[in-house]
């Protein structure tokens, strides 16, 4: 099955289908993941720009990786 | 009659610079509402919480700035692309009586309660929700424009 076979039967789906007819579903779920890109970017900025050196120098990078990890998704550094 | 033609704004004659306005808008409201999250995450007792609230307001806060200044210039870009529409929209009128309320929310309340070593965990909490509610909905108000 070819990529575009494989993602012509995705949409096709009943379900998918209704998704994309919807008047509010497809709406609720692109906000939601732009409401998570931001909540995940904002912990990921702040960790980089630690890293960078330019915020939260008081505090080891390891800390701020470790505390922003459950939100951000970053690994907990295993050194 | 309009003395304003959309037709003759240059973002609605290419292809490329609505898409790039888009993608400044999108990435820097990220930066500013991501920002606020941390320090709203921090008030509920969910993240960094070796560190103060005030200490991260502080971190956060030159980014927070920038992050508003730059989305919301971007924003006023891509509202001269059909202003009328906009004008006449549910959505955006919730979304920019919303924005000043959350930004004077944020720089008035939200910083007092953050900043005082004293504020009852009730009153963190509540600030903290309020914040959240409000730039969540900003988003959201601004995903349902596009669909309504």
């Amino acid at each position: 099955m070819s990529f575009t076979a494989f993602f012509q039967a995705v949409r096709d789906t009943q379900f998918f289908t209704a998704v994309r007819e919807s008047m509010l579903v497809y709406p609720i779920v692109m906000s939601l993941h732009l409401t998570c890109i931001a909540i995940f970017g904002g912990m990921i900025l702040m960790t980089d720009l630690r890293l960078l050196g330019w915020a939260m120098t008081s505090v080891p990078i390891a800390e701020v990786i470790k505390q922003s990890a459950s939100l951000s998704g970053s690994a907990s550094p295993s050194w | 009659m309009l003395a304003y033609d959309p037709a003759t704004n240059p973002l609605n004659n290419n292809e490329w610079s609505f898409p790039l306005a888009e993608c400044v808008h999108i990435a820097t409201f990220a930066m500013s509402v991501g920002t606020i999250a941390i320090v709203d995450f921090r008030l509920l007792g969910i993240e960094l919480r070796k560190q103060t609230a005030a200490q991260l307001l502080r971190a956060t806060s030159l980014w927070t700035l920038a992050g508003l200044i730059i989305t919301i210039s971007a924003g006023m870009v891509i509202m001269t692309t059909d202003p009328v529409a906009y004008y006449l929209n549910w959505s955006f009128r919730y979304k920019m009586i919303a924005l000043v309320v959350a930004i004077v929310f944020n720089y008035t309340i939200h910083r007092k309660v953050v900043m005082s070593d004293t504020s009852s965990r009730a009153s963190r909490t509540l600030v903290a929700l309020i914040s959240l509610t409000l730039w969540i909905s900003i988003v959201f108000s601004g995903l349902f424009y596009a669909f309504t």
